[in-house]
């Protein structure tokens, strides 16, 4: 079992290598988004402020580039009939599935993490925050790909992304953005209450993990097999 | 053994076919028949368990495996990957033991010089040959194959007739829809004709 696992993962990560566009797409949404900001504001507020609008903002950035890369996760493998032969392999679904997630994550959220020191310097945030930062945006990288695949999977019959896929995830983010930016926010003044925000995120982030990728097979399952 | 009582499908409110009842013990070779829209593939998904019945039941009896081979007019394969790698991919998943039989298998299809092009450079015919090499490498006994023949050159048309006369001898049980059989299956077969060019209203 833990060989087809794995062999989901590298048949994944090639794919997405042969066409780059699907790890380029999502960071480079995020990069231009969020140095936009800097630059827009620059002339009116002073490096504090930037630093506090910054730390809040990276995750309106975060959401967005995750939803932009949502469309890739099932839909391809829903209309070529990867689906019909994953439903009838021995192999059991949700193993796939938990392949897939990590892949996706690999593919569209692990370069946001990796630009983190950039978007640090741009908005002038304090460096000992930056440890705290990874951790945080980890968590929430993890929730947020996990939530957009059940988007994804519940609009899988959808032949275009259409804004239903983003009505559809919004409210699940919602706790994800006030945890993760009250956290951020404490992290910058250097209060420790972030650590107490820090591991409410963490147990939502764990409890999504274990329980939506049942749903998400049990709702793929049922679009492969509805007529 | 397959047996089927009383299955009914619909599809968008007009049924397709009702009251189909059959026995299909294994080693039957069955070609099902009918006009463009009569529901072939839908009997076919109904059967291989992929869209949920109406009506009626199916049941598979052993030595059948539960979950056949499927392969229908979606190949599932992806147009940047190559062959080798979709099929090394395919059998892995289907955990086929014999893994070195790749090789010869490519060789047989005349895939060999194509296994490293990726599949978006590849004909119609050379695509349908890669899904229909997994007939090679499984070692699952219930086949069901929609319009298998369809881009195939006659020498791979004959090959994979030979494939599936050789399957059924073996006691396996092989469903598939054609319009045009080979002749080498022409007293081979059972067939099955789904005959209802004009579905009426389910009202």
């Amino acid at each position: 079992m833990s060989t087809s696992f794995i062999t989901i993962i590298r048949y994944e990560l090639l794919q997405a290598s042969r066409s780059p566009i699907a790890f380029i797409e999502p960071i480079l949404f995020f990069m231009l988004v969020s140095m936009l900001l800097p630059l827009s504001l620059s002339s009116h507020i002073d490096i504090d402020q930037l630093a506090i609008i910054g730390a809040g903002f990276i995750w309106i950035c975060v959401l967005l580039a995750h939803l932009l890369s949502l469309h890739t996760l099932f839909r391809d493998d829903y209309h070529d009939g990867t689906l019909i032969q994953w439903v009838l392999s021995p192999t059991p679904l949700i193993y796939i599935i938990y392949a897939k997630l990590i892949s996706h994550w690999i593919i569209c959220s692990l370069p946001i993490l990796l630009t983190t020191p950039l978007w640090f310097w741009l908005f002038h945030l304090p460096e000992q925050a930056f440890c705290g930062f990874l951790i945080i945006l980890g968590c929430s990288t993890v929730l947020l790909t996990v939530l957009c695949a059940m988007g994804a999977a519940l609009t899988v019959q959808q032949n275009r992304q259409t804004i239903l896929q983003g009505l559809l995830i919004l409210p699940w983010y919602i706790p994800v953005l006030i945890l993760a930016s009250f956290a951020s926010n404490a992290l910058c003044q250097q209060q420790i209450v972030w650590i107490s925000y820090t591991y409410w995120l963490a147990a939502i982030t764990t409890l999504m993990l274990t329980l939506l990728p049942f749903l998400i097979t049990s709702a793929l399952t049922m679009m492969t097999m509805s007529q | 053994m397959l047996q089927l009582k009383q299955v009914q499908s619909e599809r968008q409110g007009r049924v397709l076919f009702s009251n189909l009842s059959l026995n299909l013990p294994c080693g039957t070779l069955l070609r099902v028949i009918g006009s463009n829209g009569a529901g072939k593939t839908t009997l076919l998904k109904i059967l291989a368990g992929i869209f949920e019945l109406t009506q009626g039941s199916i049941a598979c009896l052993p030595p059948l495996h539960a979950n056949p081979l499927f392969i229908g007019h979606e190949l599932a394969i992806k147009p940047t990957l190559t062959p080798l790698e979709y099929l090394q991919t395919w059998q892995i998943l289907y955990n086929c033991q014999d893994i070195s039989r790749l090789d010869q298998v490519c060789q047989l299809l005349e895939l060999h010089e194509l296994k490293s092009t990726p599949c978006s450079q590849l004909s119609a015919g050379q695509c349908q040959r890669i899904a229909l090499a997994k007939l090679w490498l499984t070692s699952i006994n219930f086949w069901v194959l929609d319009e298998p023949f369809t881009a195939l050159d006659v020498n791979a048309t004959h090959l994979i007739a030979c494939k599936l006369i050789q399957h059924t001898q073996k006691n396996g049980l092989v469903i598939f829809t054609t319009h045009h059989l080979p002749e080498a299956l022409e007293d081979k077969t059972q067939t099955l004709i789904l005959n209802n060019p004009f579905p009426k209203d389910t009202e």
